[in-house]
């Protein structure tokens, strides 16, 4: 009678969520918008994130101010710029009616000033502990002097050596207390001494700039007035090698983070960067000035260097590329013979013919200041994307294109017709001459002459 | 004895000098001298004199030879400087090559490597004391003031204090309990205030238009109910309100507002020729800076406060407010159908009396009766209609906008075979049947888009159900929205469609067009001149159909379909054009470090973006190339990092 009434076996489904993958942490975080990263439920990813990589490089431009001041208080035209190697905020500056000045990069003005030669200072470099700087100048004088933490300097000299000739240039060694002038001879200075305990001359042109490679450093590089580039072991005690240009190279500077590399600034408007193992051919070749390049400086990177051209612009350059990656013009500066790219990869200075020095960004639309993660991830977001689709032509011209002043424009213009012109005659030279006559010579070696051993 | 030997050997060596150059001179030949640095040790010679001595009268030549043997042990002329400098320069560069090369692994390593971070310093926290903020000094004169007025006041609440001054004597005077009592209460009162506070703050600056929209209709909703209370209970309020609403209307009048000076006028104004849409927006605004600069005669007439009058005046400040009648808000859901109905009919009237009326007139209480239905007081009502009816709302404003559109565009219908359909369709169905007003839309934007209306009418054909286009043309069923008053079948509606299209042959006209279109394609215009290329003359055939084979087929786009493949859907056209503005924007070449299109594609096709990718990977995959800590100095990097002291010896030893 009584049916059985079987136990229903079942299980109830209830749902339960972990309160944490929809709450927030605190109401003044937003609200967390749940993200399926499904592919196939985002089919038009690729082309949403071109756009994003067209609106990043729209807003790279829109952003690009890099000029930030001009430290204005020279009352001639700059004749060197140093940097310190432990100070980041604090620059050295020096005119050409002998004074020498110190700036603070964060308050934009002026420390403190020394009248530190007569006539020109010829050159200008800080001591590796950062507390000194030397300068040379026309007056055959070498000075010592000191500055405290905040930028003062000594007004006389804690150390002046007198020399029978004019020195050019001076630098100093990234450990030991050795310096390096250059003038008639290449002379090494260590210590207190009053006289140089090595000199070397290598033919009989005067050199005139002169740099310490930073790794190895016991090489030093110099330019010379006969179209060459030196290289000298203080070790042993001699030179390396003597590389002869078609013109001459105005300065030079090592790679921070490659110690055989070196990039020469040269008055045929092009910069080569060259490997000291193979002088006879240059590395690489860096071309898009309109004028002589007169000064170059590495980023503390080692990626890329900022160059300073007659042609009144300065220009970026990825260190492997052979044309710039930015240029930066001001409707008043002058050309440009100074450039000096900050220890901490941020900032650029040019100091040029105008009694200025200028300020600017190393990267044009950067942001400045603290980063928030989140203003960070959208950042690294927008690089990759205009990096993954910066050859879609586009984006290309977006982010190539560059309102210069029409003088750089046309002489730019010009300056292609010109090398067309000469490919072309001698394309045609090698086609109407017997074959094998007229070899074929890379770019990167036309402009060597010699390589002396 | 000793030095007498050696004063004897270093003659017997002149005498031995002399004697070879005279030997050499028999010859006739020069003898060639080498120069030699002597070492000081004479006993080099000890061979020469053994030899001598055994042979005593004479010096044979062959004894000779042993001295050239000896040579080897003199030592060479010292290289000049300049010589000596090359040797010593040659062999620095050496030592600099294998030096420098050395350094080869890690500049790989630093040229291959994703990401470089260039700060050694570890992040530190450095504890500093917290700088208390200055307290605030009033200076100008308002400031000063102000805080002499404030200041002084023991009520209010300065900041990082946690009651009044006059609040915290009252505590004091009380007893502890009594104290704590009263405390908690004004802590939660303090808390409330300041949560108030927050919230107004934050509400005033929402910018969302609809959170403002709904806002404003809060509003109005409640100033409504406010006015039918007044209106019952106390006139002599109301009528002192409706007199500040008109003052507020004058002083509407007087400002500029909705007068087309403003900013957005002049922008719309100017694009109002190429958009209908601001066309639109522009006559809006004039017609409300009409309807407000409009003299309001009634109320400035009126006398007494009939009930009526003031009826009739608030009736009028409320369609002034919400462009509505109190009456028709009243008789909203009675009169949902027959607005529609009314519209239909309106539109047919008109298009059959060839639009005697001006399509404002017909529209406006359409208009009206749609905007209004969620700002009334009787949302709640609506709300509790059945939801087919709501659906009736969007659906009629999508189809005014529609049929607006259309009015502006052609305010009578030109088209013969729309209108004889419609006459077809008033004969065999009655006006009252919403399902006019879709077919009714549906002949005018035949004319506009062939292929839209095949597209609509293929599915019908197939399955037998109601066609369906995206867009705000998308005809929502009317069965489900009369499903509680009239039931009306598919089956019916679908037959409606294919009477509707009876007398055309749609796909005979689309397939003659397509042939017209894909005929035009295959047309090449040959720029060449006349006989070029046809060398051996016009009659020989082989050679033109060659080149032709040839041109046709280096012409033929990789986009381009195959005719076989639209030739198995004959209902489909596709368009070779297509993706002709794409291209554009497209790569030329495959650009640097990719060697083929495929891998280039590849490079491309991970998405990066935060929301495209799980989060850890967007981090992974947008990691920047160089890494800098703000403020830190990046030194060049230190040779003994690389190369330890030990290890650099061995090098060198080796």
């Amino acid at each position: 009678m009584a049916a059985v009434v079987k136990k229903k076996q079942f299980s109830l489904k209830v749902l339960s969520r972990n309160p944490e993958n929809y709450k927030r942490e605190t109401k003044l975080d937003i609200h967390r918008a749940p993200i399926n990263p499904e592919g196939y439920l985002h089919p038009f990813a690729i082309d949403r994130e071109y756009q994003r990589a067209l609106n990043a490089t729209k807003l790279e431009r829109v952003f690009a101010k890099p000029f930030l001041c001009g430290l204005e208080g020279h009352r001639d035209g700059i004749e060197a710029l140093a940097k310190f190697p432990t100070r980041l905020s604090h620059v050295l500056s020096a005119a050409s009616d002998g004074e020498i000045r110190l700036w603070n990069l964060a308050t934009k003005r002026c420390v403190s000033s020394v009248l530190a030669h007569d006539g020109l200072v010829r050159g200008l470099c800080s001591h590796r502990s950062g507390n000194f700087f030397m300068s040379c100048g026309q007056d055959a004088n070498i000075k010592f002097w000191a500055c405290s933490e905040e930028g003062n300097i000594t007004q006389e000299p804690i150390r002046t050596i007198l020399n029978k000739q004019v020195y050019q240039g001076i630098d100093h060694h990234e450990h030991e207390d050795i310096f390096v002038t250059c003038g008639q001879s290449l002379d090494v200075w260590a210590g207190d001494r009053a006289q140089p305990f090595q000199s070397y001359t290598w033919g009989l042109d005067s050199m005139h700039h002169v740099k310490f490679n930073r790794i190895e450093t016991h090489l030093v590089a110099v330019a010379a007035d006969d179209r060459s580039i030196m290289l000298y072991d203080t070790r042993g005690g001699s030179g390396v090698q003597k590389l002869i240009m078609r013109m001459r190279s105005n300065a030079i500077s090592w790679n921070p983070m490659q110690a055989f590399v070196f990039t020469a600034a040269c008055d045929d408007y092009n910069l080569y960067t060259y490997d000291i193992r193979n002088l006879s051919i240059a590395s690489n070749k860096h071309e898009d000035h309109i004028g002589a390049v007169m000064d170059v400086d590495y980023a503390p990177t080692g990626k890329e260097f900022a160059t300073a051209g007659y042609d009144r612009a300065v220009r970026i350059f990825n260190a492997v590329e052979g044309h710039s990656r930015d240029v930066y013009t001001g409707k008043r500066m002058q050309r440009v013979n100074h450039i000096l790219w900050s220890m901490d990869n941020k900032y650029i200075l040019s100091g040029s013919d105008e009694m200025n020095i200028r300020l600017w960004k190393a990267k044009a639309s950067e942001k400045l200041g603290v980063l928030k993660p989140r203003e960070r991830t959208a950042f690294n977001t927008a690089e990759t994307l205009k990096k993954m689709f910066k050859d879609h032509p586009e984006i290309k011209r977006i982010s190539r294109h560059r309102h210069l002043p029409k003088l750089i424009h046309q002489q730019k213009a010009e300056l292609r017709e010109i090398k067309e012109s000469q490919k072309r005659k001698e394309s045609n030279r090698r086609f109407h001459s017997k074959p094998g006559s007229v070899p074929f010579i890379p770019d990167r070696k036309k402009q060597v002459v010699e390589v002396k051993e | 004895m000793e030095l007498e030997n050696i004063v004897e050997e270093a003659v017997d060596e002149r005498a031995h000098e002399r004697l070879l150059d005279s030997l050499f001179a028999l010859d006739g030949k020069k003898r060639h001298n080498v120069a030699l640095r002597r070492s000081t040790n004479f006993s080099s010679n000890l061979d020469l004199v053994v030899h001598a001595s055994q042979d005593t009268a004479k010096i044979q030549p062959g004894d000779l030879k042993l001295k050239r043997k000896n040579a080897s042990f003199h030592l060479k002329k010292p290289l000049g400087t300049l010589e000596l400098e090359k040797t010593k320069r040659k062999l620095t560069r050496e030592a600099l090559v294998t030096e420098m090369t050395k350094w080869d692994p890690v500049v790989k390593e630093m040229r291959s490597a994703d990401q470089i971070a260039y700060s050694k310093r570890q992040h530190g926290i450095q504890m500093f004391q917290a700088v208390q903020p200055q307290a605030f000094v009033p200076r100008t004169p308002l400031e000063q003031e102000i805080y002499a007025a404030l200041g002084k006041s023991q009520d209010t609440l300065k900041p990082h204090q946690e009651f009044t001054e006059a609040e915290a004597r009252a505590l004091k005077a009380m007893s502890i309990k009594e104290a704590r009592a009263r405390r908690s209460e004004l802590m939660k009162h303090h808390e409330l205030l300041s949560r108030i506070e927050q919230k107004a703050k934050r509400q005033k600056k929402i910018k969302s238009k609809r959170y403002r929209k709904l806002l404003k209709a809060d509003r109005l909703t409640a100033e409504k109910r406010q006015m039918e209370y007044l209106q019952k209970n106390d006139p002599d309020a109301l009528h002192e309100k409706l007199k500040k609403i008109h003052e507020d209307r004058m002083e509407e009048r007087l400002t500029l507002k909705h007068r087309g000076g403003g900013k957005f006028s002049r922008l719309h104004k100017a694009y109002s020729k190429y958009d209908d849409k601001t066309r639109e927006a522009v006559q809006e605004m004039f017609k409300k800076s009409r309807e407000l600069t409009k003299k309001d005669e009634n109320i400035s007439d009126d006398d007494d406060d009939d009930d009526n009058n003031i009826n009739t005046k608030f009736d009028k400040l409320i369609s002034n407010v919400t462009g509505e009648t109190s009456q028709e808000i009243i008789n909203h859901n009675v009169k949902y159908p027959k607005i529609i109905s009314d519209k239909a009919n309106a539109w047919l009237e008109g298009s059959k009396a060839g639009n005697k009326m001006p399509p404002t007139q017909i529209l406006n209480p359409i208009s009206t009766s749609t905007e209004a239905v969620i700002p009334t007081p009787l949302a709640e009502e609506a709300s509790r209609l059945p939801d087919s009816l709501k659906k009736v709302n969007s659906v009629n404003k999508s189809e005014q906008e529609i049929t607006e559109i259309k009015k502006q565009r052609k305010s009578t219908i030109s088209e013969p075979v729309s209108k004889r359909k419609l006459e077809d369709k008033n004969k065999e169905s009655n006006a009252d049947d919403p399902s006019v007003i879709d077919e009714v839309r549906s002949p005018i934007s035949m004319d506009k888009s062939k292929l839209k209306r095949e597209k609509q009418r293929k599915p019908t054909n197939t399955d037998g159900k109601t066609p369906q286009s995206s867009g705000p043309e998308k005809p929502v069923p009317e069965s489900v929205l009369y499903s509680h008053d009239s039931k009306t079948d598919d089956s019916k509606k679908t037959l409606t469609m294919e009477e509707l299209f009876q007398d055309e042959d749609v796909i005979e006209e689309f397939t003659k067009e397509k042939a017209e279109i894909e005929g035009r394609k295959k047309l090449e215009v040959d720029l060449k001149l006349p006989g070029w290329g046809t060398w051996a003359g016009p009659d020989y055939k082989k050679a033109a159909t060659n080149r032709q084979k040839r041109f046709s087929k280096s012409k033929r786009t990789p986009h381009q379909r195959k005719p076989s493949q639209t030739a198995k859907a004959p209902f489909v056209w596709i368009n070779p054009n297509r993706d002709e503005a794409m291209k554009k924007l497209l790569p030329k070449a495959v650009p640097f470090p990719f060697t083929s299109v495929q891998q280039y594609e590849s490079s491309l096709r991970q998405p990066v973006s935060r929301g495209l990718v799980p989060e850890s990977a967007t981090k992974l995959l947008t990691k920047p190339e160089v890494v800098t800590k703000l403020g830190h100095i990046i030194k060049p990097i230190l040779k003994e990092d690389y190369f330890s002291k030990s290890k650099s010896s061995e090098m060198d030893l080796k």
